[in-house]
């Protein structure tokens, strides 16, 4: 979702982000913003203490701060790291165990974070997908595999931040029937800013539908 | 301006759910005019639906709606272009520590693109945020300051190119199109003389049940709103 450097039909006013092209329109896909790649490590880290020590509350916030950091940036590394930590508290909460493996991978996962390597970091995360989708199959062929709950739960929380549903589905690889259906359960409605009154939205829907018209 | 009304996704999805597609037809024939959606919005309706197994027979419940042309597709360059501007002025209107922030996704601006290119008369819209790019743009901003605790800086030349395009689009929801549909009687389907005597002033929980149908299924309404067309329609 990086911006890319793109011929404009009017030129864009790009204000003060000008001054810092590097982390804005110019920004390859491999770099990541300093901010996204430290909070990748920290968040990984803390996972793993709270894999450990089976701290499932812990686990969840750990995803949270980063599903933060995910609707500034919107990077694929720090969507993915929220999905998985959240798919692993709930594998845990369903009463399996993580496999040692897991942590192994995660523990590469942040060296190659460490260093840059993207490509590596990316291997990591999927060889962890892979293994949660391992776990799942054995819970229940018809259970909602834990990957695409996470995915609903963390792109809900975007949603809240204020990025379109549009986007946060694209962002996720979700459909909008999905996230719809769940988002319509959680109170992100009531937080949204009054922009027109209700009588008047119905009086103009009227208005629309009116035979004489 | 013409007599059409542009769809996106949301509503249409909420729709479904809640076994209200058949409304579109009887509220088409009431407006007497078309009903537009674009490529994208029948992308995420039918294609991308009917490659899994979860949303397939939702999918399989639109099509017809597509086919019979109560819904139909409208596509073509002027819009391909208008969307590609709107989307870009939008993602580059709010900025985070020097980062704009994308907030809209091209696809789904196709639909803003086609009611502005058509000069339709409303955009059928239940997503939150392109609906506050439409009406004041300026509260993506507060709402993102409060979510993320952090100060959202307002690019306002991009801000204003935007309203630019916008010009004077007016938003309908779902909850709009369920409540006229009921003060065109259309819910009466639901309310025969056997229920009346079971559920008590049952039109008005009809009403009620098909409301929170569409919110609890993704239309950005509160529940004071509900609460006041209940009102209205007492």
């Amino acid at each position: 979702m990086n911006i890319k450097n793109k011929k404009w039909k009017q030129p864009l006013n790009t204000g003060a982000a000008e001054k810092n092209l590097s982390a804005s329109s110019l920004q390859s896909p491999s770099d990541l913003h300093h901010s996204v790649k430290d909070d990748i490590i920290a968040v990984l880290r803390n996972a793993i203490k709270s894999l450990l020590k089976g701290d499932l509350v812990a686990l969840r916030e750990e995803s949270d701060h980063i599903i933060h950091c995910s609707a500034i940036f919107q990077r694929q590394e720090s969507i993915q790291t929220a999905v998985v930590i959240y798919a692993l508290a709930k594998i845990l909460e369903r009463g399996k165990t993580i496999d040692a493996k897991v942590i192994d991978a995660i523990e590469k996962a942040i060296s190659f974070m460490m260093v840059d390597n993207l490509r590596g970091f990316n291997t990591e995360i999927k060889a962890i997908y892979d293994m949660i989708g391992a776990v799942d199959d054995q819970l229940s062929m018809y259970m909602q595999h834990v990957v695409t709950e996470a995915q609903i739960k963390k792109g809900s929380r975007i949603y809240e931040h204020g990025i379109s549903l549009g986007q946060t589905a694209e962002i996720f690889g979700l459909s909008q029937w999905e996230l719809m259906k769940y988002i319509g359960k959680t109170r992100v409605s009531e937080e949204a800013v009054d922009t027109v009154l209700i009588r008047d939205r119905i009086i103009f829907a009227r208005t629309l539908f009116t035979a004489s018209r | 301006m013409i007599k059409a009304l542009v769809f996106d996704t949301g509503p249409i999805i909420s729709l479904t759910i809640n076994n209200l597609l058949w409304v579109l037809e009887s509220l088409k024939n009431e407006y007497k005019g078309e009903f537009y959606i674009t490529p994208a919005v029948y992308d995420e309706l039918i294609i991308k639906p009917l490659n899994t197994r979860k949303y397939k027979l939702e999918a399989l419940q639109v099509l017809p709606y597509i086919t019979k042309g109560t819904l139909k597709i409208y596509n073509n360059l002027p819009m391909i272009s208008i969307a590609k501007e709107v989307a870009d002025y939008a993602n580059h209107s709010f900025e985070i520590d020097g980062n704009f922030i994308e907030i809209v996704h091209k696809g789904e601006i196709e639909a803003v693109a086609t009611a502005i290119s058509l000069q339709a008369e409303a955009i059928v819209i239940d997503e939150r945020t392109t609906r506050h790019l439409i009406e004041c743009p300026e509260k993506i901003a507060s709402h993102m300051e409060r979510t993320m605790h952090q100060k959202v800086l307002i690019n306002q030349q991009n801000l204003k190119k935007v309203k630019e395009l916008m010009g004077t689009l007016r938003v309908i929801r779902s909850v709009e199109l369920v409540t006229i549909a009921y003060e065109k009687g259309f819910l009466n389907r639901f309310t025969d003389n056997a229920g009346s005597k079971i559920v008590p002033n049952i039109k008005h929980a009809v009403l009620e049940g098909a409301l929170w149908g569409v919110k609890l299924n993704g239309c950005s309404v509160k529940e004071q709103e509900i609460i006041d067309i209940l009102k209205m329609e007492k």
